[in-house]
């Protein structure tokens, strides 16, 4: 306690002695942004030197230009951040070539500057900057700022350019049918991306930064329209209020904003397709893209969304409904057979067919652990491995996935350690689990929380435990919409449990869209006009 | 056994009272101490084995003696 | 003031009513024994029975569309006479749930876990409810349609698996018990499952669209819960026969015997599971009234920090209602259907009467107060 006490003393001390030093001292960083630039060279590019330190990659290129080769100015730009060809030829070129600053260079410095602007800089995009620490932001975002001798202002010539990735076929949600494309991690791509996608002028981009370290740009992409505005409004509400450092995907925006932080359920989608994130705006969700992620948000998300896939839609619907159907069912599996198994073979054996009974108990003799343990173990290595598998360069995953299929199934079973039939239901959990993606994680927890009510409480605990996710599931709202709303038939359903025809799914999902509910007007079911051949 | 039934209704009361104190909702801490006694009385009697009458074997009784059953 | 703001859709009300009267259908050995190859007889009379009295409590929810049926009494009979009306109210449902609870534990016990104690299976389930109940009354029915349909679709395939043994001539003879069995069997089915719909008088105030038609939903519910329940004890009789009577748990029994595709037989153990989370939608809906009762009659703003003790309660007073089952089957056959009777059908009655003179003698004054001014 009372070294507590002295710590924060000695603290407060050392800050009062720190603060003293820095006011008897120049000027701090933040006093200096404040600052206007000046006009006078040499003390604009001292101030500026001061804030950015000396960094290798920050260049501040002095030169003469004008007619004679009389004016003084300078080029502030990060290496590496701006387009090269863009800054010797846009910019140095036609300042240091072009001669037609001779009429007004003498008379007027605010003509030069104009003159600067409009006749010789070759660029799309150049603005007026008055103060340091804008001049600065504008450096650290890629852009090149032009100082001027006599100048009290400080030109800012977009010159972002620096390498990216080119748009690729994203490793997460790969299709057989349908576009290929994937989002990058470059912000301005990715609301292209969109822009491509949706040509209407009612397509809002509304821009934010987050982050007081990164200053990462985020962008809220929805509808005006059709998308509710309480919830564009919650969103950009909830994004306001973030107060962190750092925002390095979106993921960690989707932990400051998302409505349950506790659950094990995912409360916002996130997608690495435009098509994806298209059609979901067109139903009247809100994206959120974030610089630097090649995932972007959608909000609000239902249960249901994390068994759509884009290949639902692109593909015939009745092969679509059965897919779904399957994607039900393996979601089902994967969170409960190792507890079924269990309740099975250790609560209710006469629910089992005898002939199988007499199979399961040959295998398991001689093993010498519970079936509880050993279904814990199996479920755990397979997590084990699955970690392993993701996160190791692919020619070693292939390795790890020998070794995992050798040793644990067959070794092991072999060996006599583990009994067969609880390493084919540990494996069809396994495959099962990857049929829904977007629930894995929370599957995994689900599967064992049913796995130890099953093996203190058979049938019962099965019940139990799927009574509390119902409840739990119940409980769950994203941005004001129930979360299981189409899993309770409270909802449209004409895309959830089966896929219906394009032609059928005449309306947004209810609750969601508010405004311009009706997204198509098709004749049901739509006939289209046969011409017969004429006889003349 | 008393132990341990002891232990839930302390856990019981730890979860709830003192949000209500703090709240100041004494209206509803007057009911939730009746309904908390009772269930404590209730259940110390059971563990006491001290036969304790439902007031439905008591209607039932009652209604017999005035011939209201099959 | 209002304790419980969540709206639910008529839909949802309606599902509700069907889900909270199928999940009764274990209650169907206290008639088998008395009405026997004839139980599919009195359930078609406890429908007609109850038609009038889902007319009281229609005409109840209308007269007061904001008010639950404890703001109603205090409406009605005033301060203290709605008191005195309520407390038999909240003593009712919080009877009920104990009851619900009780037999819930028993069937698990008889089912499927043999060894475990009641109370254990009991405190865990109260658990359960407790937390669904925390979450107020959106939560409570969100599930219901699903669970309707889930039920239905289980109720179809238990009937084609038990077809190849059902033997149609266990309904023969027809009425041949003697007519008092009838009365009695009919007075049982429309108090134990049936009348306790008064339970929904709680809920009604929160039904969304109610001024269009409550009553569609209510009846509606009603129906289709009473065809259910029919196709059950039809099924049962046709399985089981003669053996009906003996048996504590008939729809059980008659699913222990079905046998699909020759390999997987004893089903009734995914009945049992299905039938677990029926209960538990009844019990959430009774504690639920129970709870909101207790928090409506005190005039408090918010239910949840009753949640707890209430629970402890209701388990301490599930243990202690009966002392074994015999005496729960002889008072549910014997007195229980006078004084439900008497809590379901006779206190709205009356509450409605009373309401509809009070409303007269307005009426009348008025107009010979308008008279006196003319």
């Amino acid at each position: 306690m009372f070294n507590f006490i002295t710590k924060k003393l000695k603290y407060g001390l050392r800050r009062a002695q720190e603060s003293k030093v820095e006011t008897a001292d120049v000027k701090s960083n933040k006093e200096i942004e404040e600052l206007p630039i000046t006009g006078r060279l040499s003390a604009d590019l001292e101030l500026t030197r001061k804030v950015m330190g000396t960094s290798s990659d920050i260049k501040i290129h002095e030169f003469r230009y004008g007619t004679n080769s009389e004016l003084k100015g300078a080029l502030i730009f990060i290496d590496g951040l701006v387009n090269s060809d863009m800054l010797t030829q846009g910019i140095l070129k036609p300042l240091i070539l072009g001669k037609n600053l001779n009429s007004y260079q003498k008379e007027s410095i605010a003509k030069t500057l104009d003159t600067v602007k409009q006749t010789i800089l070759c660029s799309g995009d150049v603005t007026e900057k008055h103060l340091i620490g804008e001049l600065v932001e504008s450096v650290l975002s890629g852009d090149t700022a032009f100082l001027s001798e006599g100048f009290d202002k400080a030109l800012i010539i977009s010159t972002k350019g620096w390498d990216k990735r080119s748009i690729s076929e994203p490793q997460t949600e790969s299709v057989v049918r349908g576009p290929r494309e994937g989002f990058t991690e470059n912000f301005r791509t990715n609301t292209a991306l969109l822009r491509r996608r949706i040509k209407s002028p009612n397509l809002r981009m509304d821009h934010l930064t987050i982050g007081e370290k990164t200053d990462t740009n985020v962008c809220v992409a929805y509808i005006e329209g059709v998308a509710d505005p309480g919830i564009v409004e919650t969103v950009k509400a909830r994004l306001k209020s973030i107060s962190a450092d750092a925002i390095l995907d979106t993921g960690y925006i989707e932990q400051y904003i998302e409505d349950h932080p506790f659950s094990m359920f995912p409360t916002i989608g996130y997608s690495e397709k435009p098509d994806v994130v298209t059609a979901r705006i067109l139903e009247g969700r809100v994206a959120i893209i974030a610089d630097g992620s090649p995932f972007v948000l959608t909000a609000p998300m239902l249960f249901i969304e994390s068994f759509q896939s884009s290949e639902d839609y692109y593909i015939r619907p009745f092969h679509a409904s059965m897919i779904r159907i399957l994607r039900y069912l393996a979601f089902f599996i994967s969170i409960s057979a190792p507890a079924i198994f269990i309740a099975l073979t250790t609560f209710h054996q006469e629910l089992i067919p005898t002939t199988l009974l007499f199979t399961i108990a040959a295998a398991r003799e001689g093993t010498p652990f519970p079936t509880f343990l050993e279904a814990i173990i199996l479920v755990f290595s397979f997590e084990i491995l699955r970690e392993a598998g993701i996160r190791l360069p692919r020619p070693v995953g292939q390795a790890i996935s020998i070794v995992g299929a050798l040793i644990m199934g067959e070794a092991a079973v072999s060996a006599g350690l583990v009994g067969a039939p609880m390493v084919i239901v540990v494996a069809i959990t396994a495959v099962a689990s990857f049929a829904v993606p977007e629930q894995t994680d929370s599957a995994a927890i689900m599967r064992i929380i049913l796995l130890i009510l099953a093996s203190s409480f058979g049938g019962f605990g099965i019940a139990v435990g799927f009574l509390g996710i119902l409840i739990h599931l119940a409980s769950l709202k994203s941005f004001g919409i129930p979360y299981c709303s189409s899993l309770t038939f409270n909802h449209n359903m004409q895309d959830s449990f089966v896929r219906m025809p394009l032609w059928a799914m005449t309306k947004r999902p209810k609750g969601i869209a508010n405004e311009d509910i009706i997204r198509n007007d098709m004749q049901i079911p739509p006939s289209p006009v046969y011409q017969p051949p004429s006889n003349e | 056994m008393m132990l341990f039934i002891l232990f839930i209704f302390i856990v019981i009361f730890l979860i709830d009272f003192p949000r209500l104190i703090k709240k100041k909702q004494f209206k509803i801490l007057a009911i939730y101490c009746c309904f908390y006694s009772l269930a404590l009385v209730l259940s110390i009697l059971i563990l006491l084995d001290i036969p304790v009458t439902s007031p439905m074997v008591l209607i039932d009784s009652l209604l017999k003696s005035i011939n209201l059953s099959y | 003031m209002k304790v419980e703001n969540a709206k639910i859709s008529a839909t949802q009300f309606m599902f509700s009513i069907v889900i909270f009267i199928r999940s009764s259908s274990l209650l169907s050995a206290f008639f088998f024994s008395i009405t026997k190859q004839d139980s599919w007889l009195i359930v078609l009379f406890g429908t007609v029975v109850c038609i009038p009295l889902l007319w009281v409590y229609v005409a109840l929810a209308k007269q007061y569309p904001d008010k639950s049926l404890i703001q109603i009494n205090d409406e009605v009979f005033g301060r203290i006479g709605g008191k005195i009306v309520s407390v038999f109210y909240i003593w009712f449902f919080f009877t009920l749930t104990t009851l619900n609870l009780r037999d819930l534990g028993g069937f698990v016990n008889k089912s499927i876990m043999i060894l475990t104690p009641n109370t254990v299976i009991i405190s865990i389930f109260i658990i359960l409810c407790a937390w669904s109940v925390y979450y107020g009354l959106e939560v409570v029915t969100r599930y219901s349609i699903v669970f309707t349909i889930i039920s239905t679709a289980i109720l179809i395939v238990s009937i084609l698996a038990t077809f190849n043994i059902m033997n149609f001539e266990n309904f023969l003879p027809i009425f041949h018990q003697p007519v008092n069995s009838y009365i009695h069997g009919t007075h049982i089915i429309s108090t134990i499952p049936f009348g306790e719909l008064v339970v929904f008088l709680m809920i009604a105030p929160n039904v969304e669209g109610k001024e269009k038609g409550l009553a569609k939903y209510f009846y509606g519910g009603f129906f289709i819960a009473a065809l259910l329940i029919l196709l059950v004890i039809l099924r049962d009789t046709a399985v089981l026969g003669n053996m009906l009577e003996f048996l504590s748990l008939p729809s059980f029994e008659a699913l222990r015997l079905a046998t699909l595709f020759e390999t997987i037989s004893h089903i009734e153990i995914l009945f049992a599971v299905l039938l677990i989370l029926f209960l538990f939608f009844k019990i959430s809906i009774l504690f639920y009234t129970s709870i909101l009762a207790v928090s409506h009659f005190f005039k408090i703003k918010s239910y949840r920090p009753l949640i707890l003790p209430a629970s402890a309660l209701i388990v301490v007073y599930s243990i202690t209602i009966f002392e074994n089952v015999i005496m729960h089957t002889t008072i549910s056959r014997g007195t229980a259907p006078f004084f439900w009777a008497f809590i379901e059908m006779i206190l709205p009655f009356i509450t409605l009467m009373v309401s509809y003179i009070k409303k007269a003698i307005k009426k009348a004054a008025g107009s010979s107060k308008e008279a006196s001014a003319a």
